[in-house]
């Protein structure tokens, strides 16, 4: 038996090796179809394992409420409008009110050049408490966070972001300098972890933390603020939180029924929802094409099959007269087509990894494999190959040996 | 070993009957070395697929190793040529994409036998016929005597009862027929039984059995 498939496999090589061009030909569509399912499943494995990075790098369980409502401009573009109407006692009336919250921390952003000597840099100044970095997982690279009594006093100390650190200092140690926020010079107390680009596209290192109490009364002198990140307990579902919070706000708003919210409420979830759609589309685009291709490439290879069985009827008459079965005809011919498909499948497995491996160095994500993949298209080539090489395998047993050979 | 009794053969062209075989009867014993001759389109090639179980017969009865073999199916009939019968042609019919080794190991594949060795075997008669630096030669890098050599070697690898030879030495000249015809001669002194069917008429003085075929019928049978 091992003899046998031994055998089928090197006279189907053989052809191969005979019939370069054409052989190539039948494999392409095999191959284009291996390529575009590996390379995809390796590429939304990296996209979804950047998500879920991304994810514990923002933190866990959090719902953002953010005054404005989003409203959406273009295809992709989300812009807050303006709002006002956030106080910090609405905050205060959550944390008392609402269950399964572990905590809330409300902030004020903007965005403003910080300055340094003569560099300046536009970061992303936030205000706010000494618990966004316990619940945001802002580790420290340098230095300390603020407390709640630099909160409680106005202390014009801040917190910043990697970036900010590494444009505006280069090799000077920045704990005790004073930058330049709002032209009041303020003291850097710590510098944070490079973070990275988040899901919603914002850059992590460029914030500048400040104390909420200073930043409302010292530099921007405001009475609202712009959002709070609230932390739920685990197992309370964000999708109910977001209901429940929505309905709370409306009431402390004094909203009318045929109102707006004067707010938005979102959760990661909504952020990778949004990721994920983008995937599935892709994916089901993915399988449209690689089931064209899968079925040109299989008529590829029925074609190439019937034009090498009407080649090989001598072939075929020999082994008849020397006493081989039709089933031994019909299992020689499908060994060849399968090898065909399988060898297609192999590039393609190449080609996929190739593919993967440039669009993941290009688009800044990790590089990952996904054998089930791998393994679902080889087997998907091998179903095509015999597919493909049963009708022309069984023409082969039509042809009677005296007809053939006389 | 082969017993034919009023073998007829016929191809219908319309409804035309074209009798090709009218009646032959024949035993060919263990150990003969039969020359069957006759001219293009006496019947002798129809003779002879019929007793290498290649086709049918349309009527009569034929008895191959003591048992009838009219009715059985295809499948059975392809293993017992596999396993009883070596074929030797004019135009050799080499699998040109197979060295010499390999076109001899080809009826191994669908063998039932278990042949020991079959590699060693297959080196081996290749050598006795004067091939072993030629092994992996392919058919187009052998001349036609090598070549024919090569598909005796393979009607031999599976150790058949009989070897049928139709015009072996037709694409040949005659030297290298010749050669050819001796080494059956030497096969058959080894006791293989073998029927060469020709319509060369030198080769009258081979073998221990002359039998002429005439327009569907056995002329003349002369055993020495």
């Amino acid at each position: 038996m091992i003899y046998v498939v031994k055998f089928y496999l090197k006279i189907a090589l053989q052809n191969l090796v005979v019939h370069k061009a054409r052989m190539t030909l039948a494999l392409l569509g095999i191959l284009f179809a291996v390529m575009s399912l590996v390379a995809f499943g390796n590429i939304s494995g990296g996209l979804k394992k950047q998500i879920d990075n991304e994810i514990g790098k923002f933190g866990k369980n959090l719902v953002i409420l953010r005054s404005g409502s989003v409203h959406v401009a273009g295809r992709g573009t989300h812009q807050f409008g303006e709002s006002k109407t956030l106080k910090l006692k609405d905050v205060e009336m959550i944390r008392g009110s609402l269950n399964g919250i572990v905590e809330i921390v409300p902030f004020y952003d903007v965005t403003y050049p910080a300055r340094y000597e003569d560099k300046t840099l536009t970061v992303s100044i936030v205000g706010t408490t000494d618990r966004i970095f316990k619940i945001r997982n802002l580790g420290l690279a340098m230095g300390r966070y603020f407390s709640n009594e630099d909160d409680l006093e106005t202390a014009k100390k801040a917190v910043v972001g990697y970036k900010v650190f590494d444009n505006l200092f280069q090799r000077e140690d920045p704990i005790g300098k004073h930058i330049l926020v709002f032209r009041v010079p303020t003291e850097i107390i710590g510098v944070m972890d490079e973070k990275g680009t988040d899901l919603a596209g914002q850059d992590q290192d460029v914030q500048v933390y400040i104390p909420l109490n200073t930043l409302m009364r010292r530099y921007s002198n405001v009475d609202y603020i712009k959002g709070a990140y609230i932390q739920v307990q685990d197992g309370v579902s964000l999708i109910e939180m977001k209901m429940v919070l929505k309905d709370f706000m409306r009431r402390i708003h004094n909203l009318k029924a045929e109102q707006k919210d004067d707010f938005s409420i979102f959760t990661m979830d909504d952020i990778m929802k949004t990721q994920e759609q983008g995937i599935r589309l892709v994916s089901v685009l993915t399988i449209i094409a690689s089931t064209v291709s899968f079925l040109i490439g299989g008529l590829g290879i029925f074609a190439i099959m019937l034009l090498s069985i009407s080649e090989r009827k001598l072939e075929i008459g020999i082994r008849r007269v020397v006493g081989s079965k039709k089933r031994d005809i019909v299992l020689q011919f499908l060994t060849e087509s399968v090898i065909v498909a399988l060898i297609g499948g192999a590039f393609g497995v190449a080609a996929g990894f190739v593919i993967t491996l440039i669009v993941s160095y290009f688009g800044g994500f990790p590089f990952s494999l996904y054998p089930g993949n791998i393994f679902l298209s080889l087997v998907i080539s091998t179903a095509v190959g015999m597919l493909a090489g049963i009708y022309p395998a069984m023409q082969g047993t039509k042809y009677e040996p005296i007809e053939i050979l006389y | 070993m082969i017993t034919l009794r009023n073998i007829r053969k016929s191809y219908f062209v319309g409804e035309r009957e074209l009798p090709i075989l009218k009646g032959i009867n024949l035993d060919i014993r263990q150990g003969e070395l039969v020359i069957l001759m006759g001219v293009s389109g006496s019947g002798k090639t129809t003779l002879m697929n019929i007793v290498g179980l290649l086709d049918k017969q349309t009527a009569g009865e034929y008895q191959f190793m003591g048992s009838a073999v009219d009715g059985l199916d295809d499948e059975t009939l392809a293993s017992m040529r596999n396993m009883h019968i070596g074929f030797v042609f004019q135009q050799f019919f080499l699998l040109p994409y197979l060295n010499a080794i390999e076109n001899v190991l080809i009826p191994i594949v669908y063998s039932a036998k278990q042949i020991k060795h079959p590699r060693d075997k297959a080196r081996q008669l290749l050598a006795r016929f004067g091939l072993a630096e030629r092994i992996h030669n392919k058919p187009s890098q052998l001349s036609g005597g090598e070549q024919q050599r090569v598909a005796i070697a393979r009607a031999l690898i599976n150790d058949p009862d009989l070897i049928l030879a139709d015009e072996p030495t037709g694409a040949l000249d005659s030297r290298t027929g010749s050669e050819i015809m001796d080494l059956f001669q030497v096969l058959n002194e080894e006791g293989k039984t073998i029927i060469v069917v020709t319509h060369d008429p030198k080769l009258t003085s081979f073998g221990t059995r002359l039998i002429r075929i005439e327009d569907g019928t056995i002329s003349e049978d002369i055993t020495r």
